[in-house]
């Protein structure tokens, strides 16, 4: 519902605004701005304000319909009446029209405006073909008004597709709006908070989904059983994206600076070969490594097998599966930090080490007082950057481990090598346990918070790195 | 700055070359399992068995097994990486049709919110994309409703969704529109022209080569996504090369890893190829705010 309305919303003010900008407005700005601002609005904007909004539900496997269809279903309910007769039925096609059979009583089938005349069970007239039972639930289903007129008996409807009955709808509509079931003569009662409606205190039909405020929030923070998954969870992502960071960061750096000093053609060989990784598409290095890193087949146990180690299960044991994710991660990440280290290193100017071994540095001491403070201090921002990164980094972890190996002990589906947004996915996409999207998007908005702040860190030290 | 010892020298070149040779390692692997006929390493490095029949599968080629039956693959391969193409191609076009002139107007033009905008567009791109995912799902479903071939698993529709990531781009483009100078453009204005047609006949063609690289960018991120078309596209023949070769290897690890290992190099080398022609400006684009790692 949310959706629609925020899509009909933004076409009546985006289209306002175009009739402004295109015909009465003179500023030529927004008219180069507008085809830009009308993706933007509706395939970031809107969706956004769906994940902001359905956290604030309880969206999950359950209450995954409307108030309004979830009456609807209620109100569609029928039940058998008292003392009436179940008739067994056959249903017959000829070329031109239908025949229903049913016991030995006669009855007339309506079909929009034909009306058929019914025999006696027993004796089908020749020329006809009996209907599968599929065949005539697809009927049953087109027309779900379908009403079966028995001369002597009354109206009937289909109970099975071999079986009619005399039927009524279970609820009835009290004049306030409320629903009242026929059977009990109980008022159905309605939990707002909750989304479902309830007879006699026991659920009855799904239930929908509804504002439930901060209680997706206060789960994730109060409810200990979620609190262990979510903080279990959370650690990890920041050692995951830490450990991710310093990794490649001091493979990249030791190569880049290495590569610096060398001749300008071994150099550039080098760089090219260093950077065939990053060349990769990620999912296929990450699926390729997850071939490799197979305990039973995989070439990485085969290669050690010549070292006398006996096979290391890499992505099923907890340990092995996270050294396995940051190894992998080492792999396709350290060629980005060897090139933008290597575009810091030649800006340093020349004269900075020429009048450092003037003064008889040795090369330890200028990469330790020289090439590092100001290689590190330049590198800040692509750091955190690279860390925002990685705390999403969901193909990394899910195409590789899919987040396993699974923790037993935990309420909802997690694995020892899962991050915030491969929970996320699992909570949302992966129904083991139902699919709950209202938690997923509170975890969702949680990330963006995260995020958002370390870009803000980020800007303030980028600015103090080109102000200082 | 040489190092003076040969020594020394030599001592660096050994390490430098263990470590490529470390690094390297899978990839030499993965072509030699894609060329031996069991689809595994039992020996070195170089393919036991030697064979195209993984090629042969993966390229829809019929062979003959080891049972002599001839068969054909029953997955299209080539297919999807048409997909794929077809995908990023028309993506990465439409979103530089949208985002230079966005990009222009916020590097050229002064007008109201224009600090706010930006701020908002970048923080907006933080938003983790997970749960729009849904959103995305029933967009669609409603699209698809009034125009088929933008729905749920149309390829239109995907390219639809990928449009929304323009705003990416307009950050890179203004960056560099802000350092070409105003001067020409002002004369074109001078001379009469208008401003749309100083944005056309002069602005465009000034910048072709870092529109052909932004292009490329586009292109490569695309092809490489995995978690969008792996939602909206259901049946096969839709599918990207990302998605029908991630659910192709899924299934069954140990009887097709040959298979997969000559698709992966069929799908990774001309994205490789288009990565290293452009590798000069993405080091700059990179150290400029970063594009993946």
């Amino acid at each position: 519902m949310w959706l629609k309305y925020a899509l009909s919303f933004s076409a009546i003010i985006l289209g306002v605004l175009a009739t402004y900008i295109y015909i009465f407005s003179k500023k030529e700005a927004y008219r180069f701005f507008y085809p830009a601002l009308v993706l933007f609005v509706f395939f970031s904007l809107v969706p956004i304000s769906y994940s902001v909004y359905v956290s604030f539900t309880n969206l999950k496997t359950g209450h995954l319909l409307t108030r309004d269809a979830v009456l609807e279903l209620l109100k569609s309910e029928t039940v058998i009446e008292s003392n009436s007769l179940i008739l067994n039925s056959k249903f017959i096609k000829y070329p031109d029209h239908y025949l229903l059979i049913v016991d030995n009583l006669g009855a007339q089938f309506r079909d929009k405006d034909s009306v058929t005349e019914l025999g006696p069970l027993a004796l089908i007239p020749p020329g006809g073909k009996e209907l599968l039972p599929y065949e005539i639930y697809e009927i049953i289903k087109k027309n779900s008004t379908l009403e079966i007129i028995h001369p002597g008996l009354g109206t009937y409807h289909f109970l099975r597709t071999d079986a009619l009955a005399k039927t009524k709808p279970r609820f009835i509509d009290n004049s306030d709006g409320t629903l009242k079931d026929t059977l009990t003569r109980e008022n159905l009662v309605e939990d707002k908070d909750n989304g479902l409606f309830k007879l006699e205190g026991e659920q009855v039909g799904p239930g929908y989904y509804t504002n439930v405020g901060f209680s997706n929030y206060k789960e994730l923070f109060l409810n200990p059983e979620v609190k262990f998954v979510f903080f279990k969870s959370f650690f990890w992502t920041f050692s995951w994206a830490f450990f991710s960071v310093a990794l490649t960061f001091i493979v990249g750096s030791f190569l880049a600076v290495t590569l610096n000093e060398m001749g300008d053609k071994s150099k550039l060989i080098y760089r090219m070969l260093f950077i065939i990784p990053y060349s990769i598409p990620f999912f296929i290095s990450v699926l390729l490594f997850k071939g490799m890193l197979n305990k039973d087949f995989g070439e990485i146990n085969h290669w050690l097998s010549f070292f006398k180690i006996s096979p290391i299960p890499w992505l099923e044991h907890k340990m092995w599966a996270k050294v396995s994710v940051l190894l992998v991660n080492l792999w396709l990440g350290f060629p980005y930090m060897l090139l933008v280290i290597t575009g810091i290193l030649q800006s340093i100017p020349k004269s900075l080490y020429e009048a450092s071994s003037l003064e008889g540095a040795s090369r330890l001491q200028n990469f330790r007082f020289l090439t590092f403070p100001i290689m590190f201090k330049a590198m800040i921002p692509l750091l955190i950057g690279s860390f925002a990164f990685n705390l999403n980094n969901f193909v990394g972890i899910y195409l590789l481990t899919g987040g396993g190996p699974v923790i037993s002990e935990a309420s909802t589906p997690l694995g020892e090598t899962d991050i915030l947004i491969s929970y996320t996915y699992r909570l949302a996409f992966e129904g083991s346990q139902g699919q709950n999207f209202a938690l997923a998007a509170a975890v969702s908005m949680l990330i963006f918070i995260l995020v958002v702040a370390l870009t803000f860190l980020n800007f303030k030290i980028s600015k103090k790195v080109s102000e200082g | 700055m040489r190092s003076s010892k040969p020594l020394n020298r030599l001592l660096t070149h050994l390490v430098l070359i263990a470590i490529v040779f470390i690094v390297l390692l899978p990839i030499f692997s993965i072509i030699s399992v894609s060329l031996s006929r069991d689809g595994s390493l039992s020996g070195g490095l170089l393919p036991k068995n030697f064979s195209f029949d993984h090629w042969k599968y993966i390229l829809g080629i019929p062979f003959t097994n080891s049972l002599g039956e001839t068969v054909t693959s029953p997955y299209p391969m080539m297919k999807w990486l048409f997909n794929s193409l077809k995908v990023s191609l028309l993506s990465a076009f439409l979103m530089l049709l949208c985002s230079t002139t966005a990009a222009y107007s916020l590097s050229r033009f002064k007008f109201k919110g224009k600090e706010a905008s930006l701020m908002f567009l970048m923080i907006m791109q933080m938003f983790p994309n997970m749960m729009a995912m849904v959103a995305f799902y029933f967009m669609l479903d409603y699209i698809g409703a009034i125009a088929p071939s933008l729905g749920i698993d149309t390829h239109g529709g995907l390219i639809l969704i990928y449009l929304g990531g323009t705003p990416f781009n307009i950050w890179l483009l203004k960056g560099y529109f802000d350092t070409l100078p105003k001067s020409i453009e002002e004369s074109a204005r001078m001379d009469g022209c208008t401003h749309f047609q100083t944005f056309t006949k002069i602005v465009l063609p000034l910048c072709a080569p870092i529109l052909s690289v932004i292009g490329l960018l586009t292109f490569i991120s695309t092809f490489s996504d995995f978690i969008l078309p792996s939602i909206l596209l259901k049946s096969q023949d839709q599918m990207t090369f990302a998605v029908g070769i991630q659910i192709f290897i899924s299934e069954s690890f140990a009887s097709r890893w040959g298979q997969f290992a000559a698709a992966s190099i069929l799908g990774a080398t001309p994205i490789s190829l288009l990565f290293f022609s452009i590798h000069r400006y993405i080091v700059d684009g990179l150290s400029k705010g970063g594009v993946k790692g």
